[in-house]
Order: structure tokens, then sequence, then C-alpha cells
């Protein structure tokens, strides 16, 4: 995915805004207004191409009809029902995962021993993508809720392995050397450097992770599923209404923008403390 | 200056693309004839059908070599729903399909005539797998049953399931393809499934138990295919539409000639269902009626059901007249002037044969 080097250093470059501007309001203004100027011409080139029926109405149905699916899907309580389900997934599953991401990841990064046997191997099982995983995975668990759960945690352990990795691999050498000169033991050290030191590439991690996640989980939904917003998608397409995978799309960009930008919050508030050293 | 390099190729490229299309009004190079099914492990082979068979004896290409016309052979997968999202590209001109699927296209706008059936009266089955305690219908209630939505299995089995006093709602129902369906029923992920012929192969190889078939509760039960055409290629090349359709009955008659029918279940075989099975599908059934391309009383009736039907269930947006959907004359054409006429009389709405004139 092209956007993790924008998600390290989207926050940093928006907190130089905030203090170097006394007036940053008018700024936060513009660059939301300019970020959807890209839809708003999307969205009239979609309505130009089904007004002169460059694409057939059935493959791309008009703005005005998807507008009426996703009300209709909205007041009958449907598009939450699935969305919930779909959530919880993303949830339970990337729990799992960045459980055991930190855990490997920290896990390496304080034992080169651990990292040497342990992070070629990694590698190499992180580069099948996720759906590359499935048929095996469906052979061996089933196509229930525990097939959801082993993909979006493979999912999101990948980038948090790596990032805690490489936040504990980039602590400047000092940190930790003053934390020898004060004799630290493992637990203070954990606690008072090292983890607030990777904490800025942890959360590059966690945000990432938290996408490919949404992302696992609607490719997982999509091949076998009875339920959530990437069945709302299969079976609007097998019932050849493909306004309901329109609405799907949609309802899985804004929702996986909700949550990055609800971490994106946290990620700010959680590294108050290192804004003076800027 | 990129502007200009990418922009005059595109506009070459538009330009030869018309004059192509403009060159070829008399009779188009090549025919795309799309088959909503497919034979095991993805090879290029249908079974069940006239449409299948056609493909398999060059019968289409024996017919239009004449005039110099090719045929494309298009397989899919995804069945009868993606073979509308391939007609609503323009990427096919023909299409055998089933009823369900057609009639969701035709009613979300896609211009499409039925010209001739093909392949009626096919029954779906209910496997479970082999050690399952299930007997009835009852006995799946709330449980993981799979099915192939937007198929003519769906609606085949939403309208047992209602005359049963069940619904789709009474199972935890799962959206797969039938490959899917059988490793799911093998590694019993599921609970049961319904299925067409590839029932069979299950129950013969130990892994899986029809315990319902829904041809042998009600004809009403069943679901039909069809051959239908793109109505701008009808408009434009109606010669070209008769052949096909002549190629069609022709290959109907050939299969339904006595003693050529083991031939033609060897073909159909070729799609990777056992012979066994393809000949189980068949028992209590005539080859002549299953495969009579008339479109007749029998088949606007089932096909104006299958349009009321799934508006019920709420499976259809709008309406369609199917009266004013198919267009019998070139089967009607191909029967009279071939000479088949007495070989499959006409049908009423009740599946019996009217009495000949």
């Amino acid at each position: 995915m092209s956007n993790l080097p924008l998600i390290s250093w989207r926050p940093l470059s928006l907190r130089a805004d905030i203090s170097r501007f006394s007036a940053p309001s008018l700024l936060w203004v513009g660059s939301k207004a300019s970020a959807l100027v890209f839809p708003a011409l999307l969205l009239v080139l979609w309505q130009v191409a089904v007004n002169r029926h460059w694409v057939s109405a059935q493959i791309l149905p008009p703005p005005s009809l998807v507008l009426e699916s996703l009300l209709q899907l909205w007041h009958s309580g449907d598009l939450w029902r699935e969305l919930s389900i779909s959530l919880e997934r993303v949830l339970i599953g990337f729990v799992l995962g960045s459980a055991a991401g930190l855990l490997l990841g920290i896990g390496m990064g304080l034992s080169r021993t651990l990292e040497a046997y342990v992070l070629p191997s990694f590698q190499a099982i992180s580069q099948v993508p996720v759906l590359g995983w499935i048929p095996l995975l469906m052979m061996l668990v089933g196509i229930d809720e525990s097939l959801k759960y082993l993909v979006i945690a493979k999912a999101v352990m990948v980038p948090i392995t790596l990032n805690a990795l490489a936040g504990i691999r980039n602590i400047p050498k000092g940190y930790l050397e003053v934390a020898q000169v004060y004799q630290l033991g493992l637990a203070q050290r954990l606690r008072r450097v090292i983890l607030p030191a990777a904490l800025p590439s942890l959360f590059t991690g966690v945000r990432f992770a938290l996408t490919k996640g949404w992302i696992a989980l609607v490719t997982v939904e999509l091949l076998a599923s009875s339920e959530g917003i990437g069945y709302l998608m299969v079976d609007g397409r097998q019932m050849f209404q493909l306004d309901l995978v329109i609405v799907g799309m949609l309802v899985i960009g804004v929702v996986g923008l909700l949550l990055d930008q609800g971490l994106a919050w946290v990620e700010m508030r959680l590294q108050r403390w290192q804004r003076p050293a800027f | 200056m990129m502007k200009s390099r990418v922009l005059l190729p595109l506009l070459t490229l538009f330009a030869t693309g018309w004059c192509a299309l403009a060159s070829a009004a008399d009779a188009p190079e090549v025919i795309r004839f799309g088959v909503a099914t497919v034979g095991k492990g993805g090879t290029p082979f249908a079974a069940g059908s006239v449409t299948g068979l056609a493909h398999q004896r060059k019968a289409v290409e024996e017919e239009l070599k004449a005039d110099n016309i090719r045929v494309d052979w298009v397989f899919f997968k995804g069945a009868g729903p993606a073979v509308n999202e391939a007609l609503a590209n323009k990427q096919l001109d023909f299409a055998w399909q089933g009823d369900l699927p057609a009639v969701i296209a035709k009613a979300g706008g896609l211009n499409t005539k039925l010209i001739t059936a093909d392949s009626l009266l096919t029954s779906v089955y209910l496997v479970v797998p082999a050690d399952s305690p299930a007997k009835t219908l009852e006995d799946l209630k709330g449980k993981k049953v799979a099915q192939f939505k937007g198929t003519n299995l769906q609606l085949a089995t939403a309208r047992t399931l209602k005359a049963e006093g069940l619904s789709e709602r009474d199972f935890r129902t799962v959206n797969m393809e039938f490959s899917t369906m059988s490793s799911a029923l093998a590694s019993k992920d599921i609970d049961g499934a319904w299925m067409p012929a590839q029932a069979f192969d299950l129950q013969a190889a130990g892994v899986a138990r029809i315990i319902y078939d829904t041809r042998a509760k009600s004809p009403k039960f069943t679901r039909q295919g069809h051959v239908l055409v793109d109505a701008a290629f009808e408009q434009k090349y109606p010669a070209v539409v008769q052949k096909v359709v002549d190629a069609l009955v022709k290959t109907a008659a050939w299969a339904t000639t006595p003693g050529n029918e083991e031939a033609a279940l060897a073909l159909w075989a070729n799609a990777g269902v056992r012979i066994e099975s393809l000949r189980a599908e068949q028992e209590g059934q005539s080859f002549i009626r299953r495969y009579s391309p008339r479109i007749d009383e029998f088949f606007i009736d089932r096909y104006r059901a299958t349009v009321t039907e799934s508006r019920e269930l709420g499976l259809l947006r709008g309406d369609v007249e199917v009266k004013d959907w198919v267009e019998p004359k070139y089967v009607n054409n191909a029967l009279e002037r071939l000479g088949f006429k007495n070989l499959w009389p006409e049908y009423d709405a009740n599946n019996q044969p009217k009495k000949a004139l």
C-alpha cells in the first residue's frame, strides 16, 4: 500500500503547521476543503458517464440510485446490522493480530538471537498476501468466524511486528546508554525508555495494520461469508444490483477513513510529550 | 507535450475502432456466445444443455462457416450473474442462461430477447454430508445451508421452500458456487447445499447424500434454461440469429433421436460430471421433452411465474412483460423448415401436450 509513507509523515507536518501559525483554522479549513475537490470531480464524471451512456446503467447506476439504496439500507437498519458484524470481526482480528505482533516485534527488538532465528521466516511468510492464505485456511479452520479472525489477524500482525521491531532498533543509542547508567531493570527500561521511544513507529504500524485489517476483512467477506458489508456487495453483484456494490464500496471507504483518522487523533494525544522537543 | 503524446494515439484508436464497427454492419466477423456454467476445474465445457452439445459438435460454427463468421465461446464460472455483467458490457451476443438471472437482468434494463428454450424442468437437489443425520428439510432448520445466489437454482429452491412452509430465513444461508460447495460438504463446513446434477457425483463418491429432489415434488419446482440474444444484435443481424437457432434446433434434434442419448450424455460428461450422474438427472423425464427448443405456453408461463415469484421474494426490482421479451419466430421457423414440428409439440401451462391441429 502506498499510504505507508503518507501515514508516517502527515501527523508530523500537521503538528508543525499548528505550532508555526497562530491562526491555523483557515489553513485547516482550506486543506479539508481541497480534499473534497477530487471526490466532487469524480462525482461529476460519474454523472456525466451515466448521462452520456458511456457505461451501461446496469453496470454503473446513477448516483441518485446509489444514494437511494444507501438511504434505504440505512433506514431499514440493514446497513448498520451488516456493518456492525464487519466491525466486530475487525476488532477481534485486530486485537489478536496486534497482540501477537507486539509480542513478536518487541521480542525480536530486545533479542538479536530471536531476530536471527525468526525474522527471515517471518518476512517470507508475510510475503504471501491475504488472498493466498484463504484457500489453505479454509481447509484448516472452515469458513466460519475463525477464518475471518485469522485472516484479519495475519494482515494486522505483519505491519505491527515490523514497525515494533524498527521502532526499537531506531531508538537513539544515547537513550539506552542513559538507561544503563541508571541501571534500570528490563521492566523499567521497557516502560520508561523503549516503549515511549518506539511509540511513533509503533503507531505508524498500528494505523497501517488497521487499514490492512479492514481490507483483509472485505476480502474474506467477499469470498466466504453470509453476512457483513463485504457480503452485502457479493449479494448485490449476484442479484445484478450494482448500486448495492457501490454503496458497499462507499461505506468501506468511509469507515476505513474514519478508523484511520480516529487512530491519528489518538496518536496525537498519546505523543503530546514529544511536542516540546520540536 | 505529454498531453498530445497520450491523446493522439487514443484518438487514432477510437477512430479505427469506429471505422471497424461501421464497416461490419452487414455481417459480424465473430459472434460471442456466453455459457452460464463451466466444467469441473474451470474447463470450457457445459453439461446438461443443447448449447453445451452444439459447442462440442461445432454446430454453430458449421452453420456460419459459409458467412465466414467465427464463434467465440465464453464459459462463466460466475454462472448467470456473470453472464449478465458481460451482456451489460456488450461483451456477448448470445448466451445460454437460466430463468432467474435473465429475469433479473431484464428487469434491470438489459435489452435481450429469448430465442429458444434450452433445458427445461431441471431439478435442484438438497445434499447433506454423508454422515449427517438430517433426513428432511425440517432437520436442517437453523443450520448452515449453501446456495449459489442469483442463479436459477435460487428461485427453484425458494419455490420449494415456500410450498413446504419454510423460507430461506429458516436456514443460515451461505452463498457459494458449486465447486466450493463440494469441498465445503466434504470438510463438513456446511450442513447442506442446494446443487445441480453434481449432487449425484458427491453421492457416488460417498461424500454426500441427496435428501430432497425438487422436481420429484412438482414440475413447478423446476428451473428452466434458454438461449437469448442481445436485442440490438437481433435487430441488426436477424439472418445470423436464424442460423444460430437452426444450429441449436438441429443439435437438439440430434440429441433426442433415439440411440443418440448416450452420445449426448458422453459429450456432457466432458464437463467433468460422471455420466452416471447425468443419466440419473434424466430419470423419469423424456429427453425429448426436456430439450424441446419451443417457446410455447409452458415456457412463457414458467417465465411469467419466475417474474411474479421473484418479485414476491424481493429478488426483483421493476417488472418484466414476458410476452414482449420472447421472440419465438426464429425457433418456429426452424422447426417448420427443418421438419421437426411434430417432434416437439407445444405444451400448455400445465406441462401437457397440446393437441396437434
